[in-house]
């Protein structure tokens, strides 16, 4: 794999620059969703800045999956979320790569994700979401409270 | 209303989430979309703290 990039902190998240001169924001929102029952937990979401015409850099996926394995080194007892947007009609796109993103940094196989996708019946829109944790730190059921649903299939 | 499946299994059940998780997600939806504009933009994320109580976390 290649190298990752170098990470630096800037106005409250973090920042790295391509071979090519881009930026990529990585961003972590801190919600007070399991706060009741006990946990952080944040939404997780990397961009780059402005509208710049993207180009495969294979440097990228090592950062993103450096980031996320720091993060539950870091805090073994938080929920981390990726939400895809449908507002591009990418999200099934997006939620494939970081689905083979996330078998990289899963490798202990301590670390679970559940693949949702929710249909939001009023606007007729469709998102895909994963929350992904440390089966070591947090039971099943705490998501299951969440969803106030049952949770029968996850993926390690 | 939202309902869930999980897009790995061909059988499973679609499922409506309670109202707290979907007032959670719908949130969520809401910031990622502005913050996006907001990066595209260039523009001082900071501000939406203040403005919509979007706290930034630095957990690394």
């Amino acid at each position: 794999m290649q190298n990752p990039y170098n990470l630096r902190e800037e106005d409250g998240d973090f920042v790295f620059i391509t071979d090519l001169g881009l930026e990529y924001r990585i961003i972590f929102q801190k919600y007070n969703a399991f706060d009741d029952l006990g946990y952080y937990s944040y939404e997780f979401s990397f961009y780059p800045v402005g509208k710049p015409e993207t180009a495969y850099d294979a440097r990228v996926k090592p950062t993103i999956v450096n980031s996320l394995q720091t993060f539950f080194n870091q805090n073994p007892d938080s929920i981390l979320i990726y939400i895809c947007d449908s507002m591009d009609s990418r999200a099934r796109e997006r939620s494939m790569l970081f689905n083979r993103w996330f078998r990289d940094a899963s490798s202990s196989g301590e670390i679970i994700k559940l693949n949702r996708k929710i249909y939001d019946t009023q606007n007729d829109l469709v998102y895909y979401f994963a929350i992904v944790f440390n089966q070591n730190y947090i039971p099943i059921s705490i998501l299951e409270a969440f969803l106030e649903t049952e949770i029968e299939n996850y993926d390690k | 209303m939202y309902i869930i499946t999980n897009p790995d299994k061909s059988d499973a059940q679609p499922k409506r989430i309670g109202a707290k998780a979907e007032s959670f997600i719908k949130k969520m939806i809401e910031d990622k979309r502005i913050i996006r504009t907001y990066i595209e933009e260039g523009k001082d994320l900071s501000e939406l703290t203040q403005k919509r109580g979007i706290r930034f976390a630095k957990p690394l």
